[in-house]
């Protein structure tokens, strides 16, 4: 077997993007010439530290040389192979480049994860390069192995969420201005990252990590930091899959999917939590910022949701299942607007129940707020969600752009918040002290506020309006589980109605 | 390959892109696909292609449904789009071996069918050249080898002559027949429908939608109570002229160059006759045509050339 052949095999069993990509990186003069001044500025910055450095002398220069060398890496890799690999997809994007994988046998998660592989594999080959120097800085003492490759894998793991991070933001459709104000953001994003991540790598080096490696009080933190990194990168990657997928796909089946499984694997980080450390106030803290944390997740997937189709093409039926016990799941699941919206809201019930009930067994009394908040909160956002919703559908039925729904509820919340104070302000000739609370009514983020007079007309808005709101759109919700049926068509039927048709015959 | 579009509708809101239409072709055949600008052609190819779904109707490329099953018909359909390949930092050997994995081709077949795909497209000059440094008709040139890679039966062509020189025109139009040769069903629209009438031996005819006409260059020309014939002779050129003039079967005739245009009273019985009578009369007749109408005079006969 030659060698051509045994390396063949082995990359036919690497995602052909991944290959693609790293073939484009590796003839790239941009990213060689990019290496090369990294090595360059990395052997100067050492060359500097061994001739000036009077640290060098005192055998304490490890730590600032280390920093030096790891600002240099994160430069590069925060900024720039995250910049490249988005402006490589954007551009790719832009043209119909991305379409023509559509017509292979890849899958848009092919494409994603290919993209994330070659960018993972370019930033390795920068940490790789980077190594020698980083361990001649343990040479010049003051630095301990653990500490730097503790630090090494934590910002390892901060440039990979970027770089997905980018890749998402890239695969955002849109023109020109929209790339080009996602590209300023990403920008700001990303020196904004790497500000906060060099920061935060100095005060645990300097802070001394090496002493808490064998306690909880590291590895506690640590891990569920990680965690979160990755669940946070899994959750960009069905998003940015998503939104490269065409729009005859069933689009949003990966994102809910993995919606739920983040909602579970959060519940398991939480548990360990509860696990390790002692009871106490600190405690129920940690559950309610997890039922707030899961209820706004849920808010954000509501909004997307009364934004998506409202009918499935044949492409999706096709797959809907026929097991009327499996399709109430897939109901949920499946990209459509009902589907998501009754999701969300279970979510949201769910989050709000399991804090609730989780406090009661550890035998304390569920905060007041707690239970004001969350579920009245969520009334309001349920009931602005479904009027859009029941506005586009009213008026703007034939209109077919996506965001229109958010738009809508855009108008609705600046409506309701700012038009009935400014007519109170009006109405009382200018007297803001003197405005009552019930002009407030409509402000959805009412519950935060301490307005303790106000919470209950607040609820019982909040209440009726959701409740309103839902009857009226129930019979919609009832159509739309109706229409959600599975195509019954078998290859001997296409066989038999093609036959039957008339089709104007183009051959002689 | 056997491609039926079945009763093909695409609605995007109020906008029926594509209103009803149904036709077929089958392998060998080259379909020129016509239509003003917004007729729905671009819309029909990428349903075809499986890049998009119809409102209703469907596509069966040998009966495999484009809609039902959209992963066996991509292997079976082949799509060169309107736009060129625009990858950064990749050699066009690169580029098809990219698309070659990506249809799941493996190692030492794959470097065969790439070599292949390069020699049949002329390629194989310019493998190691990046795409972005080649002309626009080597970019077409890569992107047909692209739409062949895996050897489909269906080839789908969008304006694949648009901004192409003569020459990279020509060298089109010989591979479109080579394939067409290899048994491949093609369709390909154009605006250069001179172009199309050159390589096409069918057409489809759109316009708002809606299907005009359907079926092989002669069957969609509209029948004509008069037929047009160019007659050359060797010399007697203002006799034939006038000759012509007073024959009482020819409606008109001119001088065109070195020939003589006549417009016949009656079909190819009378043009018979009438090159016998000439005959008989002691012209020396080199070349006798009967001038047919072009896709463009079809085309401008059965469209409004209307937006949508």
């Amino acid at each position: 077997m030659d060698k051509r052949t045994i390396g063949g095999r082995i990359t036919d069993m690497i995602n052909p993007i991944a290959v693609k990509e790293m073939r484009q990186a590796v003839k790239s003069r941009l990213i060689i010439w990019v290496l090369m001044l990294f090595l360059l500025i990395q052997l100067v910055v050492i060359i500097v530290v061994l001739v000036f450095s009077k640290e060098f002398d005192d055998f304490n220069a490890g730590p600032g040389v280390f920093m030096t060398i790891l600002s240099i890496l994160l430069g590069t890799c925060l900024l720039f192979i995250p910049a490249i690999t988005a402006l490589r997809l954007a551009s790719e994007r832009s043209d119909s480049n991305l379409d023509l994988l559509f017509i292979t046998t890849l899958r848009p998660r092919h494409i994603m994860w290919g993209k994330l592989v070659a960018a993972v594999i370019l930033t390795l080959l920068f940490f790789s390069a980077c190594l020698p120097f980083m361990t001649l800085t343990y040479l010049f003492r003051g630095l301990d192995l653990p500490s730097m490759f503790i630090l090494l894998g934590l910002d390892f793991l901060v440039v990979v969420l970027s770089i997905q991070g980018s890749i998402m933001l890239a695969a955002c459709p849109g023109g020109l201005i929209a790339r080009g104000i996602r590209f300023l953001f990403g920008l700001a994003l990303l020196v904004a990252a790497f500000g906060y991540t060099i920061a935060i790598s100095g005060a645990m080096l300097f802070g001394g990590i090496g002493s808490s490696l064998t306690t909880w009080n590291f590895w506690g933190p640590a891990l569920t930091i990680v965690a979160c990194i990755f669940l946070l990168i899994g959750l960009l990657n069905v998003l940015s899959v998503a939104l490269v997928s065409p729009p005859s796909s069933n689009k949003m089946i990966g994102v809910r999917i993995y919606t739920l499984f983040l909602w579970i694997a959060s519940m398991v980080i939480i548990a360990v939590w509860m696990s390790v450390i002692p009871r106490g106030r600190f405690l129920e803290e940690i559950i309610y910022s997890w039922s707030a944390c899961a209820g706004i997740g849920a808010c954000i997937l509501l909004f997307i949701s009364i934004c998506e189709r409202q009918e499935w093409g044949l492409r999706i039926r096709r797959t809907i299942p026929q097991n009327i016990f499996l399709r109430l799941p897939a109901f949920l699941l499946y990209t459509g607007a009902a589907g998501g919206v009754l999701l969300s809201v279970l979510i949201m019930a769910a989050s709000f129940l399991i804090g609730f009930f989780v406090v009661i067994a550890l035998g304390k009394d569920p905060d007041d707020e707690f239970v004001r908040m969350l579920p009245y909160s969520a009334f309001y956002f349920i009931s602005y969600a479904l009027t859009a919703l029941l506005i586009k559908r009213i008026f703007f039925k034939r209109v077919t752009f996506f965001g229109l729904p958010i738009a809508i509820a855009l108008v609705l919340l600046i409506a309701g918040t700012a038009f009935p104070v400014i007519a109170a302000f009006l109405l009382k000739k200018g007297a803001w002290y003197d405005t009552s609370e019930l002009w407030l009514i409509c402000n959805p983020f009412v519950m935060l506020a301490e307005y303790r007079t106000f919470w209950h007309e607040a609820m019982l808005f909040s209440g009726i309006w959701c409740a309103v709101i839902s009857l009226i759109m129930l019979p919609w919700f009832v159509k739309q589980f109706r229409s959600f049926k599975p195509l019954k068509i078998t290859k001997t039927e296409i066989e038999d109605t093609t036959d039957e048709r008339e089709l104007s015959k183009v051959s002689a | 390959m056997h491609v039926q579009v079945v009763n093909l509708k695409k609605h995007f809101g109020r906008t029926k892109a594509v209103d009803d239409i149904s036709f077929d072709f089958s392998d060998g055949q080259i379909v020129g696909f016509v239509g003003p600008n917004g007729a729905g052609k671009t819309t029909t190819m990428q349903i075809i292609s499986t890049l998009d779904t119809p409102t209703a109707g469907d596509i069966y490329l040998n009966n495999v449904s484009v809609v039902q099953y959209p992963e066996k018909a991509r292997r079976l359909v082949g799509f060169m789009p309107d736009s060129l390949p625009t990858h950064r930092d990749i050699t066009v050997d690169d580029y098809l071996d990219f698309f070659a994995r990506a249809f799941g081709i493996r190692c030492n077949r794959r470097h065969k069918v790439v070599e292949g795909i390069e020699e049949f497209t002329n390629l194989l000059g310019i493998r190691d050249k990046f795409l972005k440094t080649l002309s626009k008709g080597m970019k077409q040139r890569v992107s047909l080898a692209r739409a062949l890679i895996h050897d489909p039966g269906v080839l789908v062509l969008d304006e694949p002559a648009s901004g192409l020189d003569p020459r990279a025109r020509i060298e089109l139009r010989e591979l479109l027949k080579a394939l067409s040769e290899q048994n491949k069903a093609i369709i390909i629209s154009s605006h250069i429908l001179s172009e199309l009438a050159e390589i096409c031996d069918s057409a489809v005819i759109i316009e708002r939608g809606k299907l005009l006409k359907a079926g092989t260059l002669d069957e969609i020309t509209p029948s004509q109570a008069h037929c047009t014939v160019l007659i050359r002779t060797i010399g007697k050129l203002k006799d034939l002229y006038k000759k012509m003039l007073q024959t009482p079967t020819v409606i008109d005739a001119r001088i065109v160059g070195t020939s003589v245009e006549v417009e016949i009273d009656g079909s190819e019985e009378e043009t018979a006759d009438l090159i016998e009578m000439l005959v008989n009369d002691g012209y020396r007749i080199v070349e006798a045509k009967h001038v047919r109408a072009g896709l463009e005079d079809i085309f401008m006969q059965v469209t409004k050339g209307e937006l949508n």
